[in-house]
């Protein structure tokens, strides 16, 4: 198989993953803080590179926002692109380790969510009492926090369960689509 | 390894359910002791209606069950309104949204704020104004 056809293959791959992200996103709509967006994006980032899987990241953001309205939450999936990278050389294939992180990211997801209101308040927003962005981003988080609470046991409990097999199915069919001999 | 998966899996329940026990805790101590004068105004249209009464509950939903004010469905949110007792004929009948039929629904404002939380988590405090606002409605 030649280069281009290898990258084309690496490009419809990207596009494949942010849609099975989407499809995932939808089927747990309906379940408040229960979601596999950030399950997929932490086996994505295992599997690619760290650009191939921010290109998963943005692709799906962009789709959400188009399909949900801009939200404050923007920003996170890539960041969980990015951090998954700095720690996968650490963490490896260990994926009790894996569900403690993908946890972790489902208990701050409220924090993260609110930093957007504080940087708003404080720096863009005129006339507004300077406290305001500090004040807003605390009530946010602490009126979050229950929902934070369930989010993190999902993740957790996604991740514990089924992210190695998963993993391991996604990096086997990714190998079989790159390499397959095209006609 | 599985015994180490286990107890990882037991401590991040008992964290979550940690969390949300606490967060109820401080929520309820947050709320007024003792009797609280609240005022609930029904808004359909151009029509208001009120009702002030004093009430020892500590949350909204539980002074608004107790008035017979309010009528609710459960969800995985935790309850909503559905309907609003009719203070203005005051036979007992409830003025009802349906979003799904009509695309009514009922808004919540508190001391003329939007309600950022449901009438379940909300600590009433003596003068507050609770106002139920009729909104939506297909054309």
């Amino acid at each position: 198989m030649n280069k281009e056809m290898y990258l084309v293959r690496r490009l419809v791959l990207i596009a494949i993953c942010a849609s099975i992200i989407i499809v995932g996103k939808l089927i747990f709509l309906s379940i408040p803080n229960v979601e596999v967006v950030t399950f997929f994006l932490i086996i994505f980032s295992l599997i690619f590179s760290v650009k191939e899987a921010l290109a998963i990241a943005i692709i799906y953001t962009i789709v959400e926002i188009y399909m949900f309205s801009f939200s404050e939450q923007f920003y996170i999936w890539s960041l969980i692109v990015i951090a998954t990278s700095l720690v996968k050389k650490i963490f490896k294939e260990n994926f009790q380790l894996w569900a403690i992180y993908s946890g972790f990211f489902g208990l701050i997801f409220g924090t993260l969510s609110a930093i957007p209101f504080f940087l708003f308040y404080e720096y863009f927003a005129q006339n507004i009492p300077k406290e305001t962005g500090r004040l807003t981003m605390l009530a946010y988080i602490l009126k979050g926090l229950p929902f934070d609470a369930i989010h993190m046991v999902g993740n957790y409990f996604i991740m514990l369960l089924l992210g190695e097999y998963v993993y391991k199915l996604f990096k086997k069919l990714t190998k079989q689509f790159l390499l397959e001999r095209g006609d | 390894m599985l015994k180490n998966k286990i107890i990882i899996s037991v401590l991040v329940l008992i964290l979550a359910v940690g969390i949300i026990v606490c967060y109820k805790m401080i929520q309820k101590s947050q709320g007024q002791k003792g009797w609280k004068e609240i005022t609930v105004e029904v808004v359909v249209g151009d029509d208001i209606n009120k009702i002030t009464f004093k009430t020892n509950k500590t949350m909204l939903g539980e002074a608004l069950d107790e008035q017979k004010l309010i009528k609710t469905m459960s969800s995985v949110y935790g309850r909503y309104v559905v309907g609003v007792k009719d203070l203005k004929k005051n036979d007992g009948s409830f003025i009802e949204a349906d979003f799904e039929k009509n695309g009514t629904f009922w808004f919540i404002y508190i001391n003329e704020a939007a309600a950022e939380v449901g009438i379940d988590d909300y600590a009433i405090k003596d003068g507050d104004v609770i106002r139920f606002e009729l909104q939506g409605g297909n054309e």
